[in-house]
């Protein structure tokens, strides 16, 4: 008898479960699918989860270090040079923070889609009986969310802090300052995708020093709030990055190697 | 999916390369010209300069004549009393005006605003410093105030609202009519300064108002109530745009206004006499202003990378003599010109006219847009060459006839998709 | 039933740069039947099989699918077809639960019992990581994976490599197991030729980037022959391809291959002027079929 078969069965196709033989006569309970969304969000978690939480450990520690910086700092000095030197000068009690989103959204980028694309692996995706923008488009959304997840902790630290010691014109100041640096996360994060997925030496370059050049422009000048008027333009801007990791692999599906 | 891909690629590249290669252009290319700094001589009445090239300083007056140093020196003694003292080479009159050796420190003043005080970032909260203390030395206050609707005083150690102190104010507010919400708030939040004028405020109404503490209580002035008849129209007329408060030591120069046509003002002693420069050619977006003033002059320049205007006044403030210099523009020489040409546009996103990022187009010159049709040919070349087909590279063809350069860089470099 | 193709490929041609891939390369699998693709490195078979994943399009021709172009099938379609990557890469970092779980997400038809009645047979846990089983392990949930959803074509690309004996013998019996049924379709791609012996329906061979034989196994195992004989006669070895006649020189006894019978056999030595002696038909495996078919070097 081959392997497949058992004494009940002559095809494979006729298979049921054990627990599900036994109740024969009454139909097999539908066993509850998970959506096409939470079964990529379940790979990417199981395959994410422990690089994750250091990630958001980094984070969480990272502004906790910060805010605790500042409250001893507050408690040796006199509170008004703190504010004005603030106020005056820029200095930001959370300015070191800067480069931490644009580096997790990096690492978060290469550590997602690394494994799928050495030896080809995003064959394995791209098989799926789904639409290759569908696919990679749950990935990136997957990917965002736990950027997201990971850049929250530092912006609730900031931001308990800043009530805590300062008045609410800071807390616009604060916001307004740390969006840029959050935008470039998340553009850093699309464009690593992109890269990751884009098939030819010559176009990753390209993509390098065309993100590079891009990532720049959110870092310009040390002062707060410099970015008041030109936000939202950026944050559409980097919304409509979404499009190019699915470029690339557009391009890797159609076998374009140049 | 893919053409808008690709032309999302094509704007940024181009909008980058708009950035980045002029900026490499002229890190290369460009000589720094400096406007001349200019002096008043007081001994001879000219005007005397510090002209700049070539890395050396040449000294010269307007025939252009060069000075050696000693020469230069002896001619401005009031500029130079410290190096002339020293020599002994000090006069002791000028045109018959009495030069008092201890007066000459205290009666040299000195301010500038510069275009992007105008358009800064800030946070919308001001230390009002005890003007009157008895002490020697000023000290920063243990609050802050805020006034939008209302004042405020927010201690800094505890982050709440003083509300006693609040309410005095309060009250100072109400019983000159002020109102809320406050338009300009101008002070020096410093205590490296000889003392304290406070802050000038303008209302909703465009009112003008002086606030100071004195001994712990509020001073609060609207000017048209305290000014002599005479100045009250003068003051009820201004549109303020911006105050810059001054605390020289000699408390001649209180602030300065630049109101929102150009025209700008200086606030003289107690009476808060105002006093009109009559300049000829200031955009307070695009040039600085500056006043430097000793024992018998004013000298107040306006000027950018290429304009310079200098106006003398005496210390009534009545108008002497006026010098100004036109320099090429930076667009205008060589270098200029070939970036005009290559470049159809330049993007900037930083300005020396404000604190704030944003997005600034420059055109090149006209004849780029030929220069434009003119890399066409060797685009619609490298189409047919490599066999990618007219209609499929449409619009990266389009971006070189609108963008020119930048845009066939990106015909090279924009991922294919067939 | 249904007869149209489930695999077509035609007048596939295709360069890497400017080198030939595919030359005019055109071919069906019919519904039911089980077909191995067999060629030397380099024929073109991975390049057809890139195709047939859409990972490559041609420079001219088409592959379709259940009728649909390769490259543009419909999810639905997708969902009929099971692929077998060379190397049964896989995702390392789940378990075997966990796998079966994220997979289940995605397929209409999808069995969990055969997933799990193979597992339980080959003792692999549901708590073992991929990342730590052994080639023939992985290759098996590899497998399972695909059984599971129950295709209606499966393409396997080179199932074999680095499989143990015991291993490629479980996936034979299983394939074989699968398609009884008559109902599924199977292309297969293997430098194992001997395992394919007896599975496969269909047999494709390539010669580089053409079809050189594409006919039925049984036809081809009894059509073309091989004869041994002995000669004094010294001769190049020689290879016919339009008519697929190759003629070698041995020590002791030579040999000619063909689709000859003991008639054709006399004329063909004949027509060379070869005497020859004792001429005996040998037995060929489907494996000396195609080394007979392609050559040794």
């Amino acid at each position: 008898m081959s392997l497949l078969q058992n004494s009940a069965t002559k095809n494979i196709s006729q298979m049921v479960l054990p627990q599900e033989k036994s109740r024969a006569g009454s139909a097999p309970p539908a066993r509850r699918k998970p959506s096409l969304f939470q079964a990529t969000l379940f790979k990417e978690w199981i395959k994410l989860r422990l690089y994750w939480a250091l990630l958001f450990a980094g984070s969480l520690g990272f502004a906790a270090y910060l805010s605790l910086r500042l409250r001893s700092v507050h408690q040796f000095h006199d509170a008004v040079s703190i504010w004005s030197a603030w106020i005056f000068k820029g200095y930001l009690f959370f300015s070191s923070f800067k480069f931490f989103p644009l580096g997790a959204g990096v690492v978060l980028g290469a550590l997602q889609f690394l494994p799928e694309t050495l030896n080809k692996r995003v064959r394995l995706v791209l098989h799926l009986p789904l639409g290759e923008e569908r696919v990679i488009s749950h990935h990136l959304l997957v990917g965002l969310l736990l950027l997201t997840l990971i850049f929250l902790p530092a912006i609730a630290f900031f931001a308990v802090t800043g009530w805590l010691y300062f008045p609410m014109e800071f807390q616009q100041n604060l916001a307004l300052t740390l969006t840029p640096w959050l935008l470039a996360g998340y553009a850093s994060y699309l464009l690593t995708a992109t890269l990751l997925l884009e098939t030819a030496w010559r176009h990753r370059i390209f993509y390098l020093l065309l993100g590079g050049g891009a990532l720049r422009l959110f870092y310009l000048g040390d002062f707060y709030d410099t970015y008041q008027r030109v936000l939202l333009v950026f944050a559409v801007w980097v919304a409509a990055l979404f499009i190019l990791p699915l470029f690339s692999s557009y391009r890797f599906r159609k076998g374009i190697i140049s | 999916m893919k053409i808008i891909a690709r032309i999302f690629i094509l704007v940024t590249g181009v909008l980058l390369l708009a950035h980045y290669l002029p900026s490499g252009f002229w890190l290369v290319a460009d000589k720094p010209q400096r406007v001349p700094y200019v002096f008043y001589s007081a001994v001879e009445n000219r005007f005397l300069f510090f002209r700049y090239g070539n890395g050396e300083v040449q000294r010269t007056d307007a025939a252009g004549k060069n000075y050696d140093r000693d020469e230069f020196e002896q001619l401005l003694p009031l500029d130079n009393y410290l190096q002339l003292l020293r020599d002994g080479r000090m006069p002791k009159t000028i045109n018959n005006v009495p030069i008092p050796i201890d007066k000459l420190r205290v009666e040299r003043i000195s301010l500038r605003i510069k275009p992007e005080l105008l358009d800064n970032p800030a946070v919308a909260l001001y230390p009002l410093l005890e003007a009157e203390s008895g002490r020697v030395r000023l000290e920063m206050p243990g609050d802050f105030f805020r006034l939008n609707h209302t004042i405020e005083f927010i201690d800094a150690k505890s982050n709440r609202i003083n509300a006693d102190k609040s309410t005095k104010f309060q009250s100072a507010f109400a019983a000159t009519r002020f109102n809320f919400p406050a338009k300009i708030i101008a002070g020096n939040p410093s205590t490296m300064k000889p003392y304290d004028e406070g802050y000038f405020i303008t209302d909703s109404q465009g009112a003008i108002f002086h606030l100071r503490q004195v001994q712990e209580e509020p001073e609060l002035k609207r000017i048209t109530d305290v000014v002599a008849s005479g100045e009250k129209a003068r003051w009820a007329a201004l549109k303020p745009r911006f105050i810059q408060v001054q605390e020289q030591e000699n408390r001649e120069v209180r602030a300065m206004i630049i109101e929102e046509d150009g025209q700008t003002h200086l606030v003289i002693g107690q009476d808060y006499r105002l006093v009109t420069l009559p300049l000829k050619n200031y955009d307070p977006a695009k040039m600085q202003v500056g006043v430097r003033g000793d024992l018998l002059n004013r000298l107040v320049t306006v000027s950018s990378d290429h304009y310079v205007e200098a106006m003398v006044l005496n210390r009534n403030y009545d108008f002497v003599d006026r010098y100004t210099e036109t320099l090429p523009e930076r667009k205008d020489c060589a270098a200029g010109k070939i970036a005009g040409v290559i470049f159809p546009f330049t993007l900037d996103f930083e300005d020396d006219a404000s604190g704030f990022i944003g997005f600034h187009f420059s055109p090149g010159r006209p004849i780029a847009l030929t220069v434009n049709a003119v890399l066409l040919l060797p685009a619609l070349a490298w189409v047919l060459i490599r066999k990618h087909g007219f209609i499929k590279r449409f619009p990266e063809l389009i971006a070189v006839a609108l963008t020119g350069v930048f845009g066939l860089a990106m015909l090279f470099l924009v991922p294919k998709t067939e | 039933m249904q007869m149209s193709p489930v695999i077509e490929c035609r007048n596939l041609i295709h360069y890497y740069g400017t080198k030939p891939a595919l030359l005019d390369v055109s071919w069906q699998l019919k519904p039911g039947r089980i077909c191995g693709l067999l060629g030397r490195n380099g024929a073109g078979k991975t390049t057809t099989i890139n195709i047939l994943n859409s990972f490559l399009t041609p420079r001219q021709g088409r592959c379709l699918l259940f009728g649909e172009h390769a490259h543009q099938l419909t999810p639905a379609t997708k969902s009929r077809i099971g692929y077998l990557i060379e190397g049964h890469i896989q995702y390392g970092f789940f378990n075997t639960r966990q796998i079966e779980r994220f997979y289940s997400a995605f397929y209409e038809k999808w069995n969990p019992a055969i997933f799990h009645h193979l597992m339980q047979k080959l003792d692999i846990t549901p708590s073992q990581h991929i990342s730590t089983m052994s080639c023939g392990q992985r290759s098996q949930v590899a497998l399972g994976l695909i059984l599971a959803q129950q295709p209606d074509l499966i393409i396997f690309d080179d199932y074999s490599m680095g499989l143990d004996p015991g291993y490629r013998r479980l996936f034979i019996e299983v394939i074989r197991d699968y398609a009884a049924d008559g109902k599924r379709s199977i292309l297969l791609t293997s430098h194992i030729i001997q395992d394919l012996e007896g599975l496969i329906d269909d047999v494709i061979i390539y010669q580089r980037g053409r079809v050189l034989i594409d006919t039925q196994a049984t036809k081809l195992l009894d059509g073309f022959r091989k004869y041994s004989f002995i000669t004094d006669a010294v001769f190049p070895d020689f290879f016919d391809e339009a008519r697929q006649l190759r003629l070698e020189k041995g020590e002791k006894r030579s040999a000619i291959y063909g689709f000859l019978d003991t008639d054709s056999v006399q004329g063909e030595l004949a027509k060379r002027n070869l005497p020859t002696e004792d001429i005996r038909e040998e037995p060929l495996t489907l494996e000396d079929t195609f080394i007979a078919l392609t050559g040794k070097y």
